[in-house]
């Protein structure tokens, strides 16, 4: 038991590093400077900009702390069915480009 | 909706100037660049326009073309209405037609100054004393006065002398009193010849009976007849067979003239001494020889005066003949000159000249022959004087038709009646005395109408309308009217083929153009709308030049509000050009849809929708980057729309940066602060199918998706719809 609640704690201070809030403003300003980086961004779902099957989708979402709107992509194998309004925890990767690449999504 | 509007509303306004500018280019309408100038729908009407303009044009050939036609006539009809000239003079081979017979009137230019002279010369004193001493020769000459009485043929002759000194006469009096000098001293020659002959005759006689004597006594003495020794007589002195016969029967015809002794004493004309005495030898005649060889003598002797009895009556004979010749030839002559008063006082003299029987003409007959064709008579000196009379009282006749009608004002006609009986008469007394107030007025119809006729010849209309005005108000019966239509049908059809010269130089067809304008000066040279064509072509020659260099320098500087703004001009200029024209249209399109786009932005603007407003600038850029107009009202409105516009221009950067991802946000930046933004939504899908691309060429390494399933509360919650594109 102990070592679970360890483990946790060391998921949620030292490991995790990838639960960062996204840092919006900074992105907007200089996108390449977040390159290669991780984050977390809790967002709404705005519109689905593009799809192209096999590939994924690229959805607009609307952080829940910020009024700026930004693109994130979803690759289709991660299989998420969005709807718009719909709340969702994102783990994201900064990729060449400045693209928000969904790793991991979760549904608030 | 509003976008279409405005699209009619600016297309509308361009071919309307484009119009406007036709009507004020110095080609007139027919220059009309519709065609080119037109936009959207109204390039439909225009290229209708256009194809109509080739079918007028053609339709208006055709008139031209058919009208040339009949402006040959109406130029005839001009020129005959001012061609007094009689039918009977043939100014084409300077001929006046008189019976049948072509009078030469050599050059017709002289023959009009000559009876030019006579309208402008009035009557003198000395022509009706001229015309009087004529008269009075022609009685004294009658056969009706005297008999013709030696001393009125004497006083007519003399009064030839006097009328000789008149300038009218020009010499024909003193030429017919010679002539009758020289008749008479020929008579008189001939009457002297007939007293030689006479006395040739009587010496002629003595020796015929002196040879016969001679004959006879040598007969008695050799006892041969008369006969034979006459015979042998007139072998040896060559003595003819004539005048032996002669001399043997002249005893017989003339035996009552004692012409010998011998003779006499017997009385016994003819006989052969065959009973009478024998005459002594060596006392036969007049004391001559007896023997043969003075017979041989006496009939030489007989024979030479036989001879000059011959020669004086041929000569007698061929005087006459020469000196009847001489007036035949002189009367004709006289009747050709058509000295008519001459000829008939030639033939009187000749009649009192000449027998009877030398009344027929010997010379002439073939220009007499000319004046009767149809007729096989023998022509005599009676037949000049009739013909003579004849031409006397044409002229008669010809000069009274000339009064009446110049009394009844109809002066045209009466021109040409004295034209032709000037001709005619040119010499006689009822034409050189004509009234001069009748003379100045034909006088002054002659010159205007001769001066009309050159005008019309130059076709200077102004100026034949005028005359032609004048000319009606001096007289009833020139035909005005007709000359009226007639020019105005020229200036017509002048203008017409100026008109269609128009029409072909707007189509860019310049030979036909050209041809076109020669045929309207050649119908009407001083059409002033011929110069002023020509001023407008060479002035639209200098615009073309000046225009090609400002178009070429704006065109190359991509100054396309300057080339606009000038449009109807350089369309003008440009319509045969075939590299800037279209370059112009490309222009005058792409600033068509700039000014509709900055029409565009004024109504949005006036409805406070800046972003809209800009986002029309914009597109307007895209035909005109670097107009003026255009920057300047962007300059306007770019504080209004700095943060939408630094987003669009952020992320277009990004976008050429292939950094599509933040070009995506900067889109997406920029639709949040306008959300109907075209550029932004055209950005977003543009950019998206990027990134769709560059992920796909990547093969993203997809994360095994754990999601989760959500709340039933959430769910509830979430919107049905699908997620709408990028469209809001």
């Amino acid at each position: 038991m102990l070592s679970v609640l360890l483990a946790g704690l060391a998921f949620s201070s030292g490991c995790g590093r990838s639960g960062e809030p996204f840092p919006v403003h900074a992105f907007i300003a200089a996108p390449d400077n977040l390159q290669g980086n991780r984050y977390q961004l809790e967002a709404e779902v705005d519109a689905q900009l593009n799809w192209r099957e096999g590939v994924g989708r690229i959805i607009a979402v609307r952080p829940l702390k910020g009024d700026v709107r930004l693109p994130i992509f979803i690759a289709d194998s991660l299989k998420a069915n969005l709807l718009v309004a719909q709340r969702y925890r994102f783990a994201i990767s900064v990729r060449k480009g400045g693209l928000l690449y969904v790793e991991h999504l979760d549904k608030l | 909706m509003h976008r279409f509007l405005l699209f009619f509303v600016v297309a509308a306004l361009v071919a309307s100037s484009c119009v406007e500018a036709q009507n004020a280019s110095p080609v007139g309408r027919a220059a009309a660049p519709v065609k080119t100038l037109s936009a959207g729908s109204s390039a439909t009407a225009a290229a209708d326009a256009a194809d109509q303009k080739p079918a007028a044009a053609d339709s208006m050939t055709r008139a031209v073309n058919i009208n040339s036609l009949e402006s040959g006539t109406l130029l005839k009809i001009i020129s005959q209405a001012f061609d007094t000239n009689s039918d009977s003079i043939n100014p084409e081979n300077g001929t006046f037609n008189w019976k049948g017979h072509s009078y030469d009137i050599g050059q017709f230019r002289v023959f009009r100054g000559r009876f030019e002279r006579y309208l402008s010369l009035p009557p003198t004193k000395d022509d009706k004393a001229y015309g009087d001493t004529l008269n009075q020769i022609t009685e004294l000459l009658s056969t009706r006065n005297g008999d013709g009485a030696a001393g009125n043929v004497m006083e007519a002759w003399k009064l030839l002398y006097r009328a000789s000194d008149y300038d009218a006469d020009g010499g024909n009096s003193l030429g017919v009193a010679n002539q009758v000098f020289n008749a008479w001293r020929i008579r008189d020659e001939k009457q002297a010849l007939t007293v030689a002959q006479n006395e040739l005759e009587h010496i002629r006689h003595q020796q015929e009976g002196s040879l016969v004597y001679g004959a006879d006594a040598l007969a008695a003495e050799t006892g041969q007849t008369a006969s034979d020794a006459v015979s042998s007589a007139a072998i040896l002195g060559n003595l003819t067979t004539g005048t032996a016969t002669n001399a043997n029967t002249s005893g017989t015809t003339q035996g009552s003239t004692p012409t010998t002794p011998a003779a006499a004493g017997t009385g016994n004309a003819g006989n052969k001494n065959s009973g009478g005495q024998k005459p002594k030898t060596g006392q036969v005649g007049n004391g001559g020889m007896v023997g043969p060889t003075g017979q041989l003598f006496r009939a030489r002797e007989l024979a030479e005066t036989e001879a000059k009895i011959q020669a004086l009556s041929v000569a007698g004979l061929l005087s006459v003949t020469q000196a009847k010749l001489q007036f035949q030839s002189q009367i004709m002559s006289l009747f050709l000159q058509r000295r008519f008063q001459h000829c008939l006082i030639a033939a009187s003299f000749y009649r009192f000249i000449f027998k009877g029987s030398h009344q027929n003409l010997e010379v002439g007959k073939k220009e007499m022959a000319t004046f009767m064709p149809s007729s096989d008579l023998a022509f005599t000196v009676e037949t000049i004087e009739f013909l003579a009379r004849e031409a006397i009282n044409d002229v008669n006749s010809g000069m009274a038709s000339v009064r009446s009608s110049y009394d009844d004002n109809r002066k045209i006609a009466a021109l040409e009646r004295l034209q032709e009986t000037f001709f005619l008469g040119e010499y006689l007394p009822s034409v050189t005395q004509f009234e001069t107030a009748r003379k100045e007025s034909l006088l002054t119809i002659y010159r205007k109408v001769d001066e009309a006729r050159k005008l019309a010849d130059l076709r200077d209309y102004a100026a034949v309308v005028r005359l032609n005005n004048e000319i009606t108000a001096l007289t009833s019966d020139f035909r005005g009217a007709e000359v009226n239509a007639a020019v105005s049908s020229a200036q017509r059809m002048s203008s017409l083929a100026l008109s269609a010269a128009q029409q072909s130089a707007a189509n860019g067809e310049y030979p036909k153009a050209q041809e076109f304008v020669e045929k309207a000066a050649q119908l009407w040279p001083l059409n002033p709308d011929i110069k002023s064509y020509s001023d407008n072509m060479a002035s639209q020659a200098n615009m073309g030049t000046q225009a090609a260099l400002f178009f070429d320098e704006a065109f190359k500087r991509d100054d396309y509000r300057r080339i606009y703004e000038k449009r109807a001009e350089l369309a003008v200029a440009f319509l045969s050009d075939t590299v800037r024209g279209p370059q112009l249209k490309a222009v005058i399109d792409r600033m068509a849809r700039v000014e509709m786009y900055l029409a565009q932005a004024d109504e949005l603007l006036a409805q406070n929708n800046a972003f809209s407003a800009w986002e029309s600038l914009v597109g307007a850029t895209t035909f005109a980057p670097n107009d003026v107009e255009l920057n300047q009202r962007m300059s306007t409105l770019a504080p209004r729309v700095a943060d939408f516009v630094g987003r669009l221009d952020q992320a277009k950067r990004y976008e050429a940066d292939k950094h599509y991802a933040a070009s995506l946000t900067n889109y997406l930046a920029a639709q949040d602060i306008h959300p109907a933004s075209q550029l932004a939504r055209l950005g977003l899908a543009r950019v998206a199918e990027s990134i769709m691309d560059q992920v796909a060429a990547e093969s993203p390494t997809a994360v095994a998706p754990t999601v989760p399933t959500a709340p039933a509360d959430q769910v509830a919650a979430e919107k049905t719809a699908v997620v709408t594109p990028v469209d809001k």
